[in-house]
């Protein structure tokens, strides 16, 4: 009678165990949902095809902004993080509809034909911590000629804003991969863009670190309190004035110094 | 001598000595222990059969000794118990009167000649000191809860005196903020129990289950060095032990109030003037409530159950003061001799509001024994409290103090309703088999709780109805002036007219009036209260442990268990009209400071009206150990404990993985005497933390928000029809985006969830204790311990990009390299001296030097009193990390406390009770801290941790006087009078650590004479907050409670 307690006691305890063990999950920590970071980046341009001397061969860098959007139908109205898009709008798109808005012939919130929409192919990133994005809507302006706009001569400073000519500008990224790990959140990204410019087209290679930090001096880029993940190899890019990533993602310090 | 006297000598001297060591008893019981030897031969006699009988011991137990003579009856509730032996002669021998406590083991030998068949009855106390174990800290059994003055009143679990305020009693223990700290952790560290049964808030780790003494036969705090059974917990073990039935009916009555009339002068901080100034006085507090116990059955089913009903009630003065204006200049006025603006009350503004909460407790208690070694119990524990709503303010069920910290709001905007219950269910399961060998307790348990804070109006979380639809405004315009009051609320009806109205400065025209505004404030909250939430959390709980008792080269006591928890916690919160507004310091717009939501494209917005995640975790462990007694000279103790924890987020998807959490325990006793008088003893143990559910809900699952700011000319929040229609129009709202941003309108501020480090490792620390113990007098035993105790690795988010992007690791190692290591390091030397009450008196004094230093303090932030377990802010940054190390808060050099209490027979039946405790504590140190530009006031240490002056010693002396009545040895009426701070000591116990409210950096390595060049961020000198060192909280005042209580 004891003894049979005693082994149902035993058992039980045997059995809890075997359960929970059964059921546990593994040592591994989770990852992390494909996501861009949410913000600037600064970016270096690389022609890979056109011609470098016509107007539109000539980019080296630029601003690129970068946002994630989730699908909604999560649990309790909450967002799927494992559905995610991606929108990327270059700044000096930005700066012409900016000048337009100044003259009142564009509204900056209107429409954001500025932005380039691609949906990402997974929800967490591969085996090599890069999310892709292989397509992306075209990103497209057209203005008008835009008159200037004269001094003020109630002010002591001159601030004209010249006159800016008509133009149509169009970005079509493509094959975006951002690397996403616990240590670079989506701060480190590639992608290949057909840019056009006045019927101009070239093509480029696109790399991109974030978050976007102005700089005359490479240490500006190393330091402490740059917002730079301190383990990126980066340098200051005096043309743009702006640190940028050195190397193609993923770039990270220890394998710049092996 | 020939060869077998040679060995029946050693055999003696092996049954003498071999059961001063056998393992340490479990957290809610007692366990008896001892060697039957014949006094003139020295032999061990095998077979004497030992039977126990006690009042609160369901069957009586017996055991025949071993052939070294020994017996070990474990799993005995604490209590009074007699023992008899009976000799396989036929002769017996009896002790009686022993008192046994919880989580101890006691030895009582026994000399016989089967000669004697006299029976010999002794009254003996059971030894103090437990020369089996090594673990330190202190069992306050109800006799020290019921005669010493332990718990204040007032603050957390004061009102009806819960287990884990008098836990504060124990050497080397101090209050924190949430609860008890025990050996320089904080209170969120420990774990807590009742009856076994864990009851930590899954959620955040505090005590779930404040549980009156009242009910409680005894509480075992275990302060360090513990075995492997216990695990989970870098803090202390804190186990309350219910009181149960008997064959006889015993139970009380009680009540106990104390009124705020008779409260000593409070001394009330002086701050820099504000125009709404508040007072918090008690009005009263009490509880009364009875219990029962006795038996259904005899010696079968027996019950225990008791209510108690306890409310607290405090008085919000509010008055109404105006700026003393310069007529000439219209300046306003200072005061030469405190620095801070002059103010003058307006009459007829004083408006009074009550805080108040209200708290019930039952529980419930069956213990059956169907058949003989086997014994259930089944105990329930319901426990609800109400507070705030219908005009009243709540009460914090965290800090048991008014939630009103500010009276700068109207009522809606300031005041809650909150509910917080616990309930508890929990079947205990023991078998005894094989001549008590085995001991076998299976346990099923589950801890409940609801935790809600919402409107004043009790309006949910969510709801398009009553306060929850009105959103949260905080107007804080500086520029081109501050608000006055009066333009959110109106001057009172018996103030005199115009009393706040503006300074016209002399000489000043119409056209460009200069004006000083008399009712000034710098910031005021109108519309619904803002955050509110409604939290249901759950902890079940399926342990089982067998302890085997084994004879070879000594004797072993071989424990082992399995122990599986899940815990979950529904976490639904929001904010009030789904938005937290908040002016800009121009007046010229609102922002969404607080706002729930999603961008599902460019600038479109899906606005939330709640967020509720429901997260879990489970945890699988299991414990083997050995107290093994080495060639009969010494014990060791040795085992091994493994845990594995995971966190699972809201989508139902891992959170964290806390595998292998492996925690050797090594401990080593000696008794000199041999005789279980007196103990050396020397331990080394890893404790591993539970991670709190809060972390998986929010940095688990993720808090999607966002903002976007409103054109004040279009969107006024105060205003519900603007709030629900202008608000909501992308209209009103102003271009945030650069030309680089893909949103024009909207800044997320919150996205997904916070990546883990690859290479996360639990967080543990490491302990090592020596000292020892000798019985000075029956009962009374002196001791002295050291313990040295240290942190590992640590589990916090940190951001290597200020801000950009966070990620939880550990501080120092895998990708946080960069990282300082987390460190806390404690080194305690305690001497002490504890007589349980026998003979009439008790006494528990102790004196604790302490060096706590570190870069984190624990589980909350102290400073900030920030409770996020895990994800504080105390690595977030990069630019915050300078001169974070330091001596700790709770860090308290020199501590004294003396417990006492005493029954004086006057005859007739009638006893005098006399109690009191003293405590003398020397004062933590303080901090010079500065505003972040990023996260804010206080966040920045400017000078290293614990630059700041030293708080002064605070001394408390308190006391109880009583009478009591014996009708019969079990009937009597006790009245009593307990004086908590005698003197009315004001010691500061609290100063503003706040050196200014510009964002600045910290100056490493800074001192005291740097702090007058310190420049902001953008190179201005700093304005040095006015109150800065000034005290912000005094000691409680002299307070009475007055008690009746009845027992039979």
């Amino acid at each position: 009678m004891l003894a049979r307690s005693t082994t149902l006691c035993i058992s039980f305890a045997l059995a809890t165990l075997t359960t929970v063990v059964a059921s546990m999950p593994g040592c591994a920590q989770p990852l992390v949902n494909c996501s861009s970071a949410h913000g600037a980046y600064a970016a270096t341009f690389e022609l890979t095809s056109g011609d470098a001397s016509s107007a539109c061969g000539q980019l080296v860098g630029d601003v690129i902004g970068m946002q994630t959007y989730f699908t909604e139908g999560g649990v309790n109205g909450t967002p799927m993080y494992d559905k995610a898009k991606v929108a990327i709008r270059a700044e000096s798109m930005g700066l012409l509809i900016e000048r337009a808005a100044l003259a009142d012939i564009a509204d900056t919130t209107d429409g954001h034909t500025a932005n380039a929409l691609g949906d990402f192919t997974a929800g967490y990133p591969a085996e090599d911590e890069f999310c892709e994005i292989p397509e992306f809507s075209a990103a497209e302006i057209s203005l008008p000629e835009i008159p200037e706009i004269p001094d003020d001569p109630e002010t002591e400073e001159d601030d004209t804003v010249p006159a800016q000519p008509a133009t149509s500008v169009r970005y079509e990224w493509r094959n975006a991969r951002i690397l996403v790990s616990a240590n670079a959140q989506g701060t480190q990204f590639s992608a290949d863009l057909t840019y056009t410019q006045d019927g101009c087209t070239a093509e480029y290679h696109v790399v991109g670190v974030y978050p976007a930090v102005g700089c005359e001096l490479d240490e500006e880029c190393t330091a402490d309190d740059s917002g730079i993940n301190p383990d990126f190899p980066t340098r200051c890019h005096a043309e743009l004035g702006l640190c940028v990533l050195v190397g193609e993602p993923p770039a990270f310090e220890a394998d710049v110094e092996a | 001598m020939r060869r077998s006297a040679w060995l029946a000598i050693v055999g003696a001297v092996t049954a003498q000595i071999a059961i001063v060591q056998t393992a340490e008893a479990g957290p809610s019981d007692a366990v008896l222990t001892g060697v039957v030897r014949n006094p003139s031969t020295n032999e061990a006699i095998e077979g004497a059969v030992v039977v126990v009988t006690g009042e609160h011991l369901i069957q009586e137990r017996s055991m025949s000794t071993d052939s070294n003579g020994v017996y070990r009856i474990p799993n005995l509730p604490p209590g009074e118990y007699e023992i008899t032996v009976l000799h396989p002669s036929g002769a017996t021998a009896r002790r009686e009167g022993l008192k046994l406590r919880a989580g101890n083991t006691h030895r009582v030998d026994f000399a016989m000649t089967p000669e004697a068949f006299d029976t010999e009855t002794i009254v003996v106390p059971a030894p103090p000191v437990d020369v089996t174990s090594s673990s330190t800290g202190l069992a306050i059994d109800s006799e020290m809860a019921q005669r010493v003055p332990i718990a204040q009143p007032t603050g957390k679990g004061g009102a009806n005196r819960s287990f884990e305020a008098i836990a504060e009693a124990t050497p080397g223990a101090n209050g924190d903020t949430y609860g008890t700290s025990i050996a320089g952790t904080t209170s969120p560290e420990n774990k807590y129990y009742v009856d076994g049964l864990s009851v930590n808030d899954p959620g955040f780790g505090l005590n779930g289950t404040a549980l009156s003494v009242e009910f409680l036969k005894e509480v075992r705090v275990e302060a360090g060095g513990y075995m492997p059974e216990y695990g989970r917990a870098t803090g202390g073990i804190v186990n309350a032990v219910t009181k149960t039935g008997s064959n006889k009916f015993h139970g009380g009555v009680w009540g106990f109030f104390t009124p705020g009339a008779l409260e000593g002068t409070r001394k009330q901080p002086q701050r820099e003037g504000s125009t709404i100034q508040i007072e918090r006085n008690l009005l009263w507090l009490g509880d009364i409530g009875f219990d029962v116990g006795g038996r259904i059955i005899k010696d079968k089913l027996w019950f225990y159950g008791g209510v108690s009903l306890s409310r607290t009630v405090y008085d919000i003065t509010q008055t109404w003061n105006r700026v003393v204006v310069d007529p000439t200049t219209g300046e306003a006025v200072m005061d030469d001799e405190t620095g801070f603006t002059k103010t003058e009350r307006i009459p007829g503004t004083t408006d009074i509001r009550r805080a108040q909460a209200t708290t019930i407790q039952a529980l419930a208690k069956l213990t059956y024994a169907p058949v003989k070694n086997h014994t259930l119990e089944l105990m329930g524990i319901y426990a609800p409290t109400l507070s705030g709503g219908n005009g009243s303010y709540g009460l914090d069920a965290r800090t048991g103090q008014p939630e009103l910290v500010t009276a700068a709001g109207t009522y809606d905007a300031l005041a809650h309703k909150y509910r917080d219950d616990a309930a508890d269910v929990q079947l205990k399961w023991n078998v005894l088999a094989d001549n008590n060998r085995w001991d076998v307790t299976t346990i099923l348990g589950w801890h409940h709780q609801v935790n809600q804070r919402l409107p004043s109006d009790g309006s949910s979380v969510g709801s398009n109805e009553g306060l929850a639809a009105v959103p949260w405004v905080v107007y804080r315009r500086n520029n081109p002036e501050l608000h006055s009051i009066t333009d959110f609320t109106p001057l009172p009806g018996a103030a005199p007219n115009g009393a706040c109205d503006p300074f016209i400065r002399p000489g000043s025209t119409a056209e460009a009036e200069v004006r000083t505004v008399t009712c000034p404030v710098t910031t005021y909250y109108t519309g619904g209260p803002g955050f509110i939430f409604d939290r249901r959390l759950n902890r079940l709980q399926a342990r089982s442990m067998a302890t085997r008792l084994a004879q070879g080269a000594g004797h072993h006591v071989i424990k082992f268990g399995v122990d599986f928890e899940y815990m979950q916690y529904n976490s639904h919160r929001g904010y009030t009209g789904n938005t937290a507004y908040r002016e800009s310091t121009s007046g010229a717009t609102y922002s969404d400071y607080r706002e729930y939501g999603f961008l599902t494209g460019p600038d479109q917005a899906l606005i939330l009206p709640s967020l509720q995640w429901s997260v879990f975790s489970t945890t699988i462990g299991g414990f083997l150990q050995d107290s093994w007694s080495i060639m009969d000279k010494v014990t060791l103790n040795v085992g091994l404990r493994y845990d594995a924890q995971h966190l699972f987020g809201g989508d139902g998807n891992l959170a964290m993985s806390l595998p292998n959490q492996i925690s050797p325990r090594v401990g080593l006793i000696w008794d000199p005497t041999q005789r279980g008088k007196s103990k050396l003893f020397a331990n080394y143990a890893r404790f591993y933390q539970s991670v709190p559910l809060n972390l998986a809900d929010r940095a688990g699952s993720g808090e999607p928000s966002f903002v976007s700011v409103h054109d004040a000319s279009v969107c006024d929040p105060a205003n519900l029809d603007d709030h629900l229609g202008a608000c909501q129009t992308d209209g009103s709202r102003v271009q945030l985006g650069g030309p680089s941003d893909p949103d024009q309108l909207w800044i997320v501020t919150g996205a997904g969830k916070t990546p883990i480090d690859p290479k996360l490792k639990p967080q543990s620390s490491d302990e090592i204790v020596a000292g020892g113990e000798y019985e000075l007098i029956p009962d009374g035993r002196l001791g002295v311990s050291y313990t040295h105790r240290w942190l590992n690795r640590v589990i916090e988010d940190m951001s290597r990009d200020e801000a950009t992007t966070y990620f939880i690791g550990n501080p120092g190692y895998g990708i946080a390299t960069d990282f300082p290591k987390a460190q806390r390091i404690y080194d305690a030397a305690v001497l002490y001296f504890d007589k349980r009450f026998s003979r009439g008196w008790l006494v528990s004094a102790s004196y604790t030097l302490a060096f706590l230093r570190g870069n984190i303090a624990g589980l909350f932030r102290p400073e900030t009193g920030q409770l996020d377990p895990n994800i504080n802010s105390d690595f977030d940054l990069i630019s915050l990390l300078d001169n974070r190390f330091g001596y700790l808060p709770g860090d308290s050099r020199h501590t004294f406390k003396v417990f006492a209490g005493g029954e004086i027979d006057v005859g007739r039946g009638n006893a005098i009770l006399v109690g009191g405790a003293f405590r003398a504590q020397s004062g933590s140190p303080t901090n010079v801290l500065g505003s972040h530009m990023i996260y804010g006031s206080d966040e920045v240490f400017i000078l290293p941790r614990g630059a700041g002056v030293r708080l002064p010693w605070v001394f408390r002396l308190d006391t109880n006087i009583g009478f009591r009545r014996y009708f019969s040895k079990d009937l009597a009426i006790a009245i009593t009078m307990d004086v908590f701070n005698v003197a009315n000591f004001q010691a500061a116990t609290l100063i503003d650590e706040t050196y200014t409210l510009q964002d600045v950096l910290p100056l490493a390595d800074g001192t005291t004479e740097d702090l007058k060049s310190l420049k902001d961020i953008d190179g201005e000198t700093v304005v040095v907050n006015p109150n800065f060192g000034r005290p912000k909280a005094f000691q409680t005042p002299r307070q009475f409670r007055f008690g009746v209580r009845f027992q039979f």
